[in-house]
């Protein structure tokens, strides 16, 4: 048994048992900020020694041999930090390192990682956007999150409509999407047109596009995750803006040994409709706002509170005269305590209990007959990790989850109930994972992740694999796999997403799975340029998609009742990425060749089939060009039009209940998505100008979506009610100019 | 490089895009997929207690015929309907319609629970389908109920209870908006339900009402319902007009309840049509061609529309 402990204790510190450590945090020194990720190097000895900050800024070298060391601490943004340190032995060395933002001249605009954290960050499709990087893209109307990310490679968007995420072949639901750690439902306001996503409280955010690590699970695609802003641990700080469409506002500061941070956005479009409405021209009212808020407590130098909220809502409301209205509202509201914990210098861990709820609520009353659509998810999640930096070489991550759903779905008619479902599924999970490097050049990860779900009682096991290799300083290979399951479904319309539902698959449906698998290689000739090519291929099966042919008043409410299950798929494809990172003129040129395929037994006939977001050739081209106090931006992008199901026929029938009504002609529907919209394409642009005002930092910008007015094609409808008349082509957003102030003080 | 040159070249670049923005327009025909014409098309209905039913045979037609009547006549089709060893051929009858075939003179009474094929030949294509019609079907009663506390406000007379009277008996008037209407039956072993309503009055007055269509239709039809509970309610959203109304229940087979789920009218309704998402192939029970060949039994309640005072 001694034996079998040295053999492990050799295996995790193949260095000196007796040697010392180094640990700490590594935050902004301007606002106290943590810095996720960031790169610590201790040079001089034999090889150098290293570790990556955890996603709060903790680090951990460990076993330093005795000697002099230059510290380097690196992280994107900001000036690196050296120090030099003498190590005697035996010791446990605290160290915090507080590093300084660049001048915004110099700073890199989007990046995929630093080149030091790409050398330790094994992970493929991984992408990192912050709030300032963010900002300088040109957006329609509100600077937004999930708008700027349909702009690289491997995204798309369904519309000009819609900030959901098509992510390498997956559909919005495929895509975890995570504020400070708890899962946000329907991330949208404005029917999907924004996300909910303030971009002010954003400190950052971190995109796995593909083959996810073991942390995260419960969606077959990606994930996404948001951190919203610490707080200024500094001094008190305000930022905000308004457009044409919203004012927002955020301000933070010190609070004891920590900091606070409370940040709200809100729209002002009624006095704006109250102007169009008149006796003649029935105007909706229409709002939405969100509310984040933030409050950090330090106790000790080992322990941390965190306590977060979002609280988030829109409403619109459409009147009759005849006492006929239309009313959806929905939001999210979700809260996270969080305790971090560092054990001892190579041991980090953190509790999370957060809940979530999000509800739709549809009431119709359409001339004295009311209609009812109502869902309301709320979760309760208990969740904690543990970081365990063993040696310089292997880094262990741990984890447990323990969810508790509660689903709503009713649906009524007249009053009577045609859908009246309740489920309260559990979820449980647990994650191991390690991240090795046998050589310098060389990482390793390792991890799976073992699920059960109580509806059905499904267990399932998903390992998760990473490597990367750097064949020379400049060009690095890296290969991603893993197996995914999906728990619970989306049942939405992109046109509609207010009315969005989120249902669990009952044990009557498999749950989705998915098998990721993605190379790739990195090529770096300068800290200005960088060049990656990704190919990713998945399979899916057990899909489901909502059964346009339930019937009303089906009361049966089983998952086999309400998706068409037991769809076989697969997305393959491969992206190309060129950045220019640095200097007065910074940007991309994204490229995707990308194939997304689907097949259900019981749709179009058992054929395989597009679904309408597949896009062949995904072209952007996004650039930012600062003089002076000037900024211009420009988004230039191409796509392959959408699939739509085109008519084949003319047919003739009568209308079964109607036998007075006669003969009637429709349109037959040819293969399912067997035709391609018109390409897509437009032009962004965008002016900004810095200046002070009363003693305020401020930016007022121009924003032109569509430069060129396209009206590109969303969708065909067909009339089956006039077949002879030509179908319709719906078109997209034409040219829309927008303008607005950001300030700071 | 100048930031006059810059200028030049960003102009230069928004003019070429302009012009290629222009060519987002096109042709109506390049919106049809590959042609599917010359399936033929079959429409027969069968009420179970009534008589044999004329039906009516065509053919798609290419998208870029336009829909013309004169190509959509299958020619020379034989049209049979068979019931066990009995087969019924049906003729042309092209007075009533260039579409309809009508049975033999004196044609039986269609009978419940028993299968029977509509065969129909034609350019030697043959297509067929098969129902099995359902067992007789009769309402139980019809109220009116008051909408907050769900009491029988009124209770109607059925055609059974007065035959023609109804539409004279002052239980059958109905407030236009007041109440819910509703129709109670047992149910019985069917896949679902469709609704059908048809003003009778010809010279009846339109009712007043917001959210009017610019002409609205006598008839109306509701999507496929599953009523296991053995009742539907009529939404005032479809009486269009004071006077008699005719509110069909049809207890419907597989091939109607399967159409009248994913066919055309339920393809209605969407706020945008899913985005395109929604217009997709019905689900036909026809082997060698599209169409409907269903029954049903049906059971109606007649009631007099009148608006609030």
């Amino acid at each position: 048994m001694y034996a079998m402990r040295i053999m492990i204790l050799a295996f995790l510190f193949p260095g000196s048992l007796w040697a010392a450590t180094l640990s700490g945090f590594v935050t902004d020194g301007t606002n106290g900020e943590s810095l996720p990720y960031s790169n610590v190097v201790l040079e001089g000895g034999d090889s150098p020694l290293g570790a990556l900050s955890n996603v709060d800024g903790y680090y951990a070298v460990q076993h330093i041999p005795p000697g002099e060391y230059t510290l380097v601490v690196t992280y994107i943004g900001y000036r690196s930090y050296a120090d030099t340190l003498r190590f005697s032995g035996k010791e446990l060395r605290e160290l915090n390192v507080q590093l300084v933002p660049e001048p915004i001249l110099t700073r890199e605009i989007v990046v995929e990682a630093d080149p030091y954290e790409a050398e330790r960050n094994v992970q493929t499709g991984f992408v990192t956007l912050e709030t300032a990087q963010l900002q300088e893209l040109p957006a329609v109307g509100e600077t937004d999150l999930l708008r700027s990310l349909q702009l690289l490679p491997g995204i798309q968007a369904a519309s000009d409509f819609s900030s959901g995420l098509y992510i390498r072949g997956g559909g919005p639901d495929q895509t975890l999407i995570l504020l400070d750690q708890i899962p946000l439902y329907n991330p949208t306001h404005a029917f999907g047109f924004f996300s909910t996503f303030n971009p002010d409280a954003i400190k950052d955010m971190s995109l796995h596009k593909g083959a996810y690590p073991a942390q995260y699970g419960g969606r077959l695609g990606s994930v996404l995750d948001v951190r919203n802003r610490d707080g200024n641990r500094k001094g008190f700080e305000g930022t905000g803006g308004i457009s044409l469409i919203s004012a927002r506002m955020t301000l933070e500061g010190p609070a004891g040994n920590g900091s606070w941070m409370v940040s709200g956005r809100r729209t002002y479009l009624e006095p704006v409709l109250s102007l169009i409405r008149d006796e003649d021209t029935e105007v909706p009212t229409y709002y939405f706002y969100d509310t984040n808020a933030k409050f950090n407590q330090d106790f000790a130098d080992s322990d941390r509170l965190m306590f977060s909220g979002y609280f988030g809502r829109d409403d619109l409301n459409f009147e009759f005269e005849d006492g006929s209205f239309f009313n959806v509202r929905w939001g999210n509201t979700a809260f996270t305590g969080r305790w971090t914990h560092v054990f001892s210098p190579a041991v980090f861990g953190n509790l999370v209990v957060s809940g979530s709820k999000y509800d739709s609520y549809t009431e119709v009353r359409a001339i004295e007959t009311p209609i009812l659509f109502s869902n309301g998810i709320r979760d309760i999640t208990i969740k904690g990790d543990l970081d365990f930096f063993a040696s310089s070489r292997h880094s262990l991550n741990s984890g447990f989850l323990a969810t508790w759903y509660d689903f709503a779905y009713r649906q009524s008619f007249n009053r009577v109930d045609q859908l009246d479902i309740r489920e309260k599924p559990i979820l449980l999970s647990a994650y191991a994972q390690d991240l090795w490097q046998p050589r310098a050049e060389t990482s390793v990860r390792l991890g799976a992740r073992a699920s059960y779900f109580s509806e059905g009682s499904r267990f399932h096991a998903e390992p998760r694999f990473a490597l990367s290799h750097g064949f020379a300083p400049t060009l690095k290979l890296k290969v991603g796999a893993g197996s995914y399951r999906q728990y619970i479904q989306l049942v939405t319309t992109e046109v509609f997403s207010g009315g969005d539902v989120w249902v669990p698959l009952d044990r009557t449906v498999e749950p989705g799975r998915s098998w990721q698998g993605v190379a790739g290689l990195e090529w770096e000739p300068s800290k200005r340029y960088e060049l990656t090519m990704e190919a990713y291929c998945t399979d899916f099966a057990n899909l489901v998609l909502f059964d346009n042919n339930v019937a009303v008043g089906s009361d049966a409410g089983t998952s086999e009742d309400t998706f068409v299950s037991g769809g076989t798929g697969v997305a393959a494809g491969v992206e190309f990425f060129l950045q220019r990172r640095t200097g007065s003129v910074t940007g991309w040129i994204g490229y995707t060749l990308g194939w997304t395929l689907r097949r259900f037994a019981e749709l179009n006939r058992g054929k395989r089939f597009s679904p309408k977001y597949d896009r062949r050739h995904d072209l952007s081209f996004v650039s930012n060009w600062r003089v002076g106090r000037w900024t211009f931006g420009a988004n230039l992008l191409y796509a392959t039009g959408q699939a739509f199901t085109p008519a084949s026929a003319v047919y003739r029938l009568r209308t079964p209940a109607e036998p007075e009504a006669g003969i009637e002609s429709y349109a037959l529907p040819a293969d399912r998505n067997s035709a391609r919209l018109l390409p897509y394409h437009r032009l962004d642009l965008s002016i900004k100008r810095g200046f002070r005002i009363f003693r305020t930092d401020a930016e007022a910008y121009i924003q032109v979506f569509n430069v060129y007015s396209r009206r590109n094609e969303w969708f065909v409808q067909f009339d089956p009610d006039a077949v002879n008349v030509d179908p319709e082509v719906v078109k997209m957003l034409p040219i829309v100019p927008t303008l607005g102030i950001n300030y700071a003080f | 490089m100048s930031s006059r040159n810059t200028a030049r070249r960003l102009l230069a670049v928004v003019f070429i895009l302009q012009m290629a923005a222009c060519q987002a327009e096109r042709t109506p025909e390049s919106l049809f997929g590959p042609d599917a014409g010359g399936e033929l098309v079959l429409d027969g209905l069968l009420i179970v207690g009534r008589p044999l039913p004329p039906v009516f045979v065509t053919q798609t037609v290419t998208t870029g015929d336009r829909d013309s009547p004169r190509h959509a006549i299958a020619p020379d089709a034989v049209v049979e309907i068979r019931q066990g060893d009995r087969v019924f051929r049906y003729v042309r009858d092209p007075d009533a319609s260039p579409f309809q075939y009508s049975p033999p003179p004196d044609p039986p009474v269609v009978a419940p629970e028993t299968r029977y094929v509509m065969v129909v030949t034609a350019r030697d294509t043959t297509a067929r389908a098969t129902t099995i019609t359902p067992r007789r079907f009769r309402l139980r009663e019809g109220v009116v109920l008051n909408q907050e506390t769900e009491q029988v406000l009124q209770r109607l007379k059925t055609f059974a209870e007065a035959a023609d009277g109804v539409y004279r008996a002052p239980e059958n008037r109905v407030v236009y908006k007041t109440g819910f209407l509703e129709a109670r039956f047992d149910p019985i072993d069917v896949p679902g339900y469709q609704v059908g309503i048809v003003s009778l009055d010809r010279d009846a007055e339109e009712v007043d009402r917001e959210l009017s269509e610019e002409t609205p239709d006598r008839t109306g039809s509701s999507p496929a319902i599953e009523s296991t509970e053995g009742s539907v309610r009529l939404p005032w959203f479809a009486i269009y007009f004071t006077g008699r109304h005719l509110m069909r229940i049809y207890a419907v087979d597989r091939n109607w309840y399967d159409y009248a789920r994913s066919g055309p009218q339920a393809q209605e309704g969407w706020f945008g049509g899913l985005a395109g998402e929604n217009f997709r192939r019905p689900l036909f029970h026809v082997e060698g061609g599209i169409g409907l060949f269903g029954s049903a039994s049906v059971d109606s309640l007649g009631f007099i529309v009148v608006e609030e005072p």
